[in-house]
C-alpha cells in the first residue's frame, strides 16, 4: 500500500512546491521585515518538519529499546536522517533571512541555538550508526531517546540564558493574508516528509534483508 | 494597507524587532537572498530524493540477484 | 533498593581501590584539566581575563577532562572484560550503572577540588563569594554530565571509533547542563553578582539531573542486555 502511495505523495508534494512560489510572490510583504520575510514560508515549514522527525525518531528509538523490533529501528534511522536533512535546510535558510532582517548571519537565541544542537544530536546519531560497528542499532536507539528528552531542556536553558540579553525577535503571529500561503507550504512539506519516510524506511528494510541474505550465504 | 498594519499590530503582542547592530540591513538587496534560500531548499530536497531513489534501486536489484542465487543454490 | 545501592557501592569501591593503588586516572586527568586552563588562558586573557571567561573556562576544562576520564575508566573495563563479568553477575543492571557513576563522580570531585582553586588563582575569580552555591552548581553539573557520560561510555565499550564517538555524542547532549553550569557560575563571578539568578540555575540543574539520571537508568538496563 505504501509503495503505491509514495509516488502519489511525491507528485502531490511537487505540485504544492511548484505552485508555492507564485503564492509566495503574491503574498503581502511583512511590515517590519519587508520582502525578505517571504523566506519564512519554507524556513518555518522545514523547522516544523524537522521537529516532527525528531519526535518520530525518539519514539521509534524507545520502541526499539523495549521490543527490539526491526521496523522500529528502520523508522528511527529514517527519521534521524530526515531530521538532519530538514535541519540542514533550516540552518541554511535561516542565516540567509537573518542577514537581511537582523544584519547578522547568526544569533544565539533559544530557537536558533536549540535547532543547531538538535541537528548535531541527530548527526551524531548517524555517525554512530555508520562507524560504531556491530550493535550500533541499540546504541543509536539510546541516543535517539536522549535526543528526544534533552531537546526541550536545551531550548529551555538557552531561552533563560538569552533572555538576560533581550536582543532577538519572536516570530510574529501571522496575519490572515499569509496564513493560507503558509498552510499550503506546510502541507507540501508534510506530504513530502511522509513520502520520504516511507522511501527511507523501505531502503533500510531492504538493506537489512540483503545483509541477512549475505550472512545466510556465508553459512 | 492600513488593514494589514492593523492586523499585524493586533497579532504582534510579543514581537520585539531586532533593530540594532548588524551591517548592511538597509543596503542589502533582499531578492537574491530569497532566491538563494528557495534554491537551497529545492536543491537539497531534489538531491536527497534522487540519491534515495538510486540507492533503493541498487539495493533491491542486488536483493533479487542474491535471492535468486540462494534459490538456485538450494 | 538498598541492595541495589549496596551493590553499587561495592562496584564503586572496586574502582576506587584500583585507582588508589596507581592513582593514574586522578593525576593524568588533573594535569589534563590544568593544561586546558593554560590553553584557554592564551585565548581569553587580555590585560585581564575577558568578562565571564573564568566561568566558561572552568566548565569547558571540566567537560574535556571528564570526557577523557570516562573513556579511560571504561577502557580499563574493556581490557579486563570486567564489564561483561559485572553484567553477568547476579546484580541489578542499575547497580552496575550507579557503581560506575559513583566512582567517576568521586574521581571528578577530586579533580575539581584542585582545579577550581587554580581557576580562582589564575583568573582572579571570587570563589569565596558564595562557596556553597558554587559547590552546588559544580556538584549538580558534574552529576548530570557524568550520568549521561557513564551511559554512553559503557555503551561504546565494544564499539569501533569509540574514543571519538564519545565526545561527538556527549557534547550536544549535555548542552543544557553546561549552559546552566556556566551561566550559574558566571552569575556568581560577575563584577555585579546575581546570586538569585545563580540559585535559579541551581534549581534547573537539579531538575535536569533528575530527568537525566532517571532516563539513563532505564536506557542502561534496556541497552546492556548482552
Amino acid at each position: 500500500m505504501m509503495n503505491r502511495l509514495v509516488p502519489v505523495l511525491l507528485i502531490a508534494a511537487a505540485i504544492v512546491f511548484g505552485y508555492a512560489p507564485f503564492l509566495i510572490r503574491d503574498s503581502p510583504a511583512e511590515d517590519t521585515m519587508g520582502v525578505v520575510f517571504k523566506i519564512f514560508y519554507f524556513h518555518v515549514s522545514s523547522a516544523l518538519t524537522m521537529m516532527l522527525s525528531a519526535i518520530v525518531c525518539a519514539v521509534a528509538s524507545a520502541a526499539y529499546l523495549r521490543r527490539r523490533s526491526r521496523t522500529a529501528d528502520h523508522l528511527a534511522l529514517a527519521a534521524a536522517e530526515l531530521a538532519v536533512v530538514f535541519g540542514a535546510i533550516v540552518l541554511i535558510t535561516g542565516p540567509l533571512w537573518a542577514r537581511k532582517s537582523w544584519g547578522f548571519w547568526w544569533v544565539w537565541d533559544a530557537r536558533v541555538t536549540s535547532t543547531l544542537v538538535m541537528w548535531m544530536m541527530f548527526s551524531s546519531y548517524l555517525l554512530l550508526r555508520k562507524y560504531a560497528g556491530v550493535g550500533s542499532e541499540t546504541l543509536s536507539a539510546a541516543v535517539g531517546v536522549f535526543a528526544g528528552v534533552m531537546s526541550p531542556l536545551v531550548y529551555k536553558s538557552v531561552d533563560i540564558w538569552r533572555t538576560q540579553h533581550p536582543t532577538t525577535n519572536v516570530l510574529p503571529s501571522l496575519p490572515p493574508g499569509m496564513r493560507g500561503v503558509w498552510l499550503w507550504c506546510l502541507v507540501g512539506f508534510l506530504m513530502l516528509y511522509v513520502a520520504l519516510m516511507a522511501l527511507r524506511t523501505r531502503l533500510a528494510a531492504s538493506q537489512a534483508a540483503l545483509d541477512d541474505l549475505h550472512l545466510a550465504l556465508e553459512d | 494597507m492600513p488593514l494589514l498594519l492593523f492586523a499585524l499590530a493586533q497579532g504582534q503582542g510579543q514581537f520585539v524587532p531586532f533593530t540594532g547592530g548588524g551591517v548592511g540591513q538597509e543596503t542589502l538587496p533582499a531578492t537574491p537572498l530569497i532566491y538563494a534560500a528557495y534554491a537551497v531548499v529545492w536543491l537539497v530536497l531534489l538531491f536527497y530524493v534522487f540519491t534515495l531513489w538510486r540507492k533503493i534501486g541498487k539495493v533491491e536489484r542486488e536483493l533479487k540477484d542474491v535471492a535468486a542465487r540462494v534459490r538456485t543454490g538450494k | 533498593m538498598t541492595r541495589t545501592l549496596q551493590a553499587a557501592w561495592t562496584i564503586a569501591r572496586k574502582d576506587l581501590r584500583i585507582e588508589a593503588r596507581s592513582r593514574e586516572l586522578v593525576y593524568t586527568t588533573l594535569f589534563f584539566a590544568v593544561a586546558c586552563l593554560l590553553v584557554f588562558a592564551f585565548a581569553f586573557v587580555r590585560e585581564r581575563p575577558i568578562d565571564n571567561a573564568a566561568a566558561g573556562i572552568l566548565w569547558v576544562a571540566l567537560a574535556f577532562s571528564g570526557t577523557l576520564a570516562l573513556g579511560r575508566t571504561f577502557e580499563r573495563e574493556r581490557q579486563g572484560e570486567t564489564l561483561r563479568a559485572l553484567l553477568l553477575a547476579p546484580v541489578e543492571r542499575g547497580a552496575v550503572y550507579l557503581g560506575k557513576l559513583i566512582a567517576l563522580l568521586l574521581l571528578m570531585a577530586a579533580v575539581e577540588l584542585i582545579v577550581v582553586p587554580i581557576v580562582g588563582l589564575l583568573f582572579s575569580a571570587p570563589l569565596l563569594r558564595a562557596p556553597a552555591l558554587l559547590a552546588g552548581l559544580l556538584a549538580l553539573g558534574t552529576i548530570g554530565f557524568a550520568a549521561i557520560g557513564t551511559l554512553f561510555a559503557a555503551m561504546l565499550v565494544r564499539a569501533s571509533s569509540r574514543d571519538v564517538l564519545l565526545p561527538i555524542l556527549l557534547y550536544p547532549m549535555t548542552a543544557p547542563l553546561l549552559i546552566a553550569g556556566v551561566q550559574g557560575t558566571a552569575a556568581i563571578f560577575a563584577d555585579e553578582p546575581n546570586l538569585a539568578l545563580a540559585e535559579n540555575w541551581l534549581a534547573m540543574l537539579l531538575f535536569f539531573d533528575a530527568v537525566v539520571v532517571t532516563v539513563a537508568l532505564w536506557v542502561f538496563g534496556a541497552v546492556m542486555t548482552e
